[in-house]
């Protein structure tokens, strides 16, 4: 058997090892390649900074556990920006797994960090099912969809809820999302329907799709995976787990870019020796 | 009359929800937030009768000794587990020793939640980074035009959207001493010029797919979604 032949059944299980080895390598020893924020991310910041204190903001979780790492930094990242600002935050989510996240990151941010207390500089909703019917109706009454919070304390006589029932009292829609329903959604219920500022987080994957948004003004800023959370996260704070984690996916990249050139290089060969059916 | 009560109420609920969108008038307004708050109220209950069709199904194929039925006892376990620990009263859980009760931090099905469901769908998820390496290496051959302009795109954003693809364009620069395009800036190009175009198309064609289906629905041309051909 020659070497291309070797290569060409190479057992996959190696291939395993080698990503592998390349995301955990970087993890315990950093590259320290230096993340420079574009454009996307500039304004999702820029966004948030323009608010003044006292405003209330509604925070759209959607997403689960799956997407933690790709999402939960972005929503740190932005609950300490919006705590910096000493906005009001009203967390709501339309994916069921996703409220103990948003209170994880309310404990060790808000709480932990810049001592903010429940119920007066910030709420978590929970989840509501519904969709989009949901989004709308928040537009009308916001007590009216949620009369209770997560662990169903009234939200009535909240100080965090004071002036705010409807998304005339909100300044801005920040969204952290995975797919539907998520940023899509919000832009075409919400943003194009009240006219309200939105900026969005989302995975890498969905990003794309999103860019005509961002492009239109219909999103005024735009996260896309751990790319962009890393970015907006050394914009509020010079680094965080996001920019930690780039290098990781620096080394990753680079392996499968690897790959993807090795296996045409041996097909390259193959079809010069006219073994390829 | 069974299918002319769901298609009447299918044509009077649909135009009443298009009529709300575009006209503010207090009274449709009104009607419209009635339809909706209805809607989320059908939502939950929907949630319930998914979770007992979930239910049913399983205990079915235990009861047939169906292919993999094994994988339905902590299906069911789980399934009934979580729900009696969020639906029991808080302090029935805090009586027994629990710190909290309910969802709430620190109750049983919050330590289930972060010490089960999060590492098990965070496990699911990272298997995909071995996929699609072992996918890259295997499968992703340059065979026409089309497939190495895939290729090239392909790996010009995954280089510039991560530090490395910077890193790698400053190096460069400097060597050579001339200000070329980077990677990252590539990259962008890419993002906001043949991609946008791209999905900008693609975008307003699926719209205009959805406006004429949910049109063809509302009108009562279109009845698979009541059960008609």
């Amino acid at each position: 058997m020659d070497w291309k032949t070797r290569l060409e059944q190479l057992d996959r299980r190696i291939i395993f090892i080698v990503i592998f080895f390349a995301v955990l390598m970087p993890l315990f020893f950093p590259l320290g390649l230096s993340i420079k924020p574009g454009p996307e991310a500039t304004a999702f910041h820029a966004a948030i900074e323009a608010l003044q204190p006292g405003d209330a903001v509604y925070l759209a979780a959607d997403y689960d556990p799956g997407s933690l790492p790709e999402l939960q930094p972005m929503l740190e990242a932005a609950i300490e920006q919006l705590c910096r600002k000493d906005v009001r935050i009203i967390a709501g989510s339309l994916w069921p797994a996703c409220p103990p996240l948003v209170n994880r990151a309310f404990t060790e941010i808000a709480q932990g960090r810049f001592n903010k207390v429940y119920g007066t500089d910030y709420v978590n909703l929970g989840f509501k099912e519904g969709r989009e019917v949901v989004m709308n109706q928040l537009g009308q009454s916001i007590r009216g969809v949620y009369p209770v919070d997560s662990s169903g304390a009234p939200i009535a006589d909240m100080p965090v809820m004071s002036g705010v029932d409807s998304y005339a009292d909100i300044k801005l829609i920040v969204n952290v999302s995975a797919g539907y329903p998520g940023t899509k959604e919000w832009v075409q219920q919400v943003r194009s329907r009240y006219s309200i500022p939105l900026v969005a987080g989302c995975t890498a994957v969905s990003a794309p799709e999103y860019f005509p948004y961002f492009q239109s003004g219909q999103l005024s800023g735009l996260l896309g995976g751990l790319a962009g959370a890393a970015e907006y996260e050394v914009l509020v704070s010079g680094s965080g787990p996001a920019a930690k984690k780039m290098d990781a996916q620096s080394l990753g990249h680079i392996v499968i870019i690897g790959f993807i050139l090795l296996g045409n290089l041996i097909y390259f060969l193959r079809s010069r020796e006219g073994s390829v059916a | 009359m069974r299918r002319e009560i769901p298609l009447f109420l299918t044509i009077f609920f649909g135009c009443m929800m298009v009529i709300g969108f575009f006209v503010p008038h207090p009274i449709v307004n009104e009607a419209r937030s009635r339809v909706e708050e209805w809607t989320i109220i059908l939502a939950a209950a929907a949630v319930v009768l998914g979770v007992a069709n979930v239910a049913r199904i399983h205990m079915h194929k235990i009861s047939r000794r169906d292919r993999d039925f094994q994988y339905s006892f902590p299906l069911l376990f789980a399934l009934f587990l979580m729900i009696a620990l969020g639906v029991v009263p808080k302090d029935w859980i805090t009586s027994i020793g629990f710190p909290a009760g309910g969802t709430d931090e620190g109750s049983p099905f919050d330590w289930l939640y972060n010490n089960a469901y999060v590492p098990m769908q965070g496990t699911m998820f990272a298997l995909l980074a071995f996929y699609i390496a072992s996918a890259a290496f295997r499968a992703f051959r340059i065979r026409t035009i089309e497939a190495a302009l895939l290729a090239i795109t392909a790996v010009l954003v995954m280089i510039g959207r991560v530090p490395v693809g910077g890193s790698i364009s400053d190096w460069f620069n400097g060597l050579i001493h001339v200000d070329l395009w980077t990677l990252p800036e590539i990259q962008q190009w890419i993002m906001d010029i043949p991609n946008l175009a791209a999905k900008r198309a693609i975008l307003i064609g699926a719209a205009l797919g959805a406006i004429a289906t949910s049109l063809k629905i509302i009108l009562g041309i279109e009845r698979s979604a009541i059960g008609g051909d």
